[in-house]
């Protein structure tokens, strides 16, 4: 069964350098700030979106 | 043989209760692979068979009309062996009609309501605090990100619009890590049979940073190793262990912005 995983979010998948771009985004906030804002452009627009969970909101700058 | 029939009325009785169950549970997530025992089930279906019997029951009185011999079930469910088994066969005969249109609208009544009930505990999302009204497999409930409630959020209820999801599978060469978006699982009788990656990333487990060490800001340091291919398949049975990071839409704080 299909994961959540917005049209956005497969639009982004579907672009390579947009694909590339958010998953380093990912996995660079994951270490040095997990509440980071992940900011893609993709044709002219820009997708912004945020970790929501239960950690989220706690500030955790280094890790 | 009276015993037989006894138990054959019983189980027409609770029946409505154990349809009312099986359409509730039905469905493309369903929990079909949560081990429950027979015992359980039954409990669980003796509830909704009561209240759609006395919801049939006062229907075919107040709205229909009909008496309702609540002595002749007990009598036949008694069986044989008890002195107070006298049933009146005539008037059973009589009814037996009656009986069986009563029983065939419960049981449809029974899977609406079940489908019906489904319906509003996904729309509530009842079934993320009450755990008896979970319809799917936990694993579903890890996986989409249902499992979030409002207090676990920065802001309630936001949706899961993507998992991020870091595995840990063990190799020849030790522990590696793979890293990437969550796009489809596959359930099975044990839990997950396989999941399937985007964009996914590897590097070696025993490669980890320091606390006190910080990376560049949006790069990505050489431990990294991108994986090519469109999708990544990853078999249950090489899991140790899986990291879930549920993303979701941000609050537009330019005009040009597209939050998600």
């Amino acid at each position: 069964m299909k994961a959540p995983m917005s049209d956005d979010v497969r639009r982004i998948l579907a672009n390579p350098k947009a694909a590339d771009d958010f998953v380093r985004q990912i996995i660079t906030s994951r270490r040095q700030d997990e509440n980071a804002v992940i900011s893609v452009e993709l044709d002219g627009k820009t997708y912004k979106f945020q970790r929501i969970g239960r950690r989220s909101g706690i500030n955790r700058t280094n890790g | 043989m009276n015993i037989a029939l006894g138990a054959l009325l019983l189980f027409l009785l609770l029946f409505p209760g154990i349809l009312l169950r099986i359409a509730y549970l039905a469905g493309p997530y369903s929990r079909k692979n949560i081990q429950t025992s027979l015992g359980d089930e039954l409990v669980l279906s003796l509830v909704p068979a009561f209240l759609l019997q006395a919801a049939g029951y006062a229907t075919a009185t107040s709205v229909f009309g009909y008496r309702i011999r609540l002595d002749q079930f007990y009598k036949l469910i008694i069986g044989a062996n008890n002195s107070a088994y006298q049933p009146d066969f005539d008037l059973i005969d009589q009814s037996l009609g009656a009986f069986f249109a009563y029983t065939i609208f419960l049981f449809l009544l029974a899977i609406l309501a079940g489908i019906g009930l489904r319906q509003l505990v996904e729309q509530t999302r009842l079934d993320v605090w009450a755990y008896p009204l979970r319809f799917n497999n936990d694993w579903h409930y890890l996986l989409s990100g249902r499992n979030l409630t409002p207090d676990d959020q920065a802001s309630p209820a936001q949706e899961v619009k993507a998992v991020y999801v870091d595995v840990l599978v063990e190799t020849k060469e030790g522990s590696v890590l793979y890293c990437g978006l969550l796009d489809e699982f596959y359930l099975s009788k044990d839990g997950v049979d396989r999941i399937c990656l985007y964009e996914v990333y590897r590097r070696r487990f025993d490669r980890d940073i320091k606390d006190s060490e910080r990376l560049p800001d949006k790069s990505l340091d050489e431990r990294y190793y991108k994986m090519p291919g469109d999708l990544f398949v990853i078999p249950y049975s090489q899991i140790r262990n899986l990291n879930l990071t549920y993303y979701g839409p941000v609050e537009i704080d330019d005009g040009d912005a597209t939050a998600f």
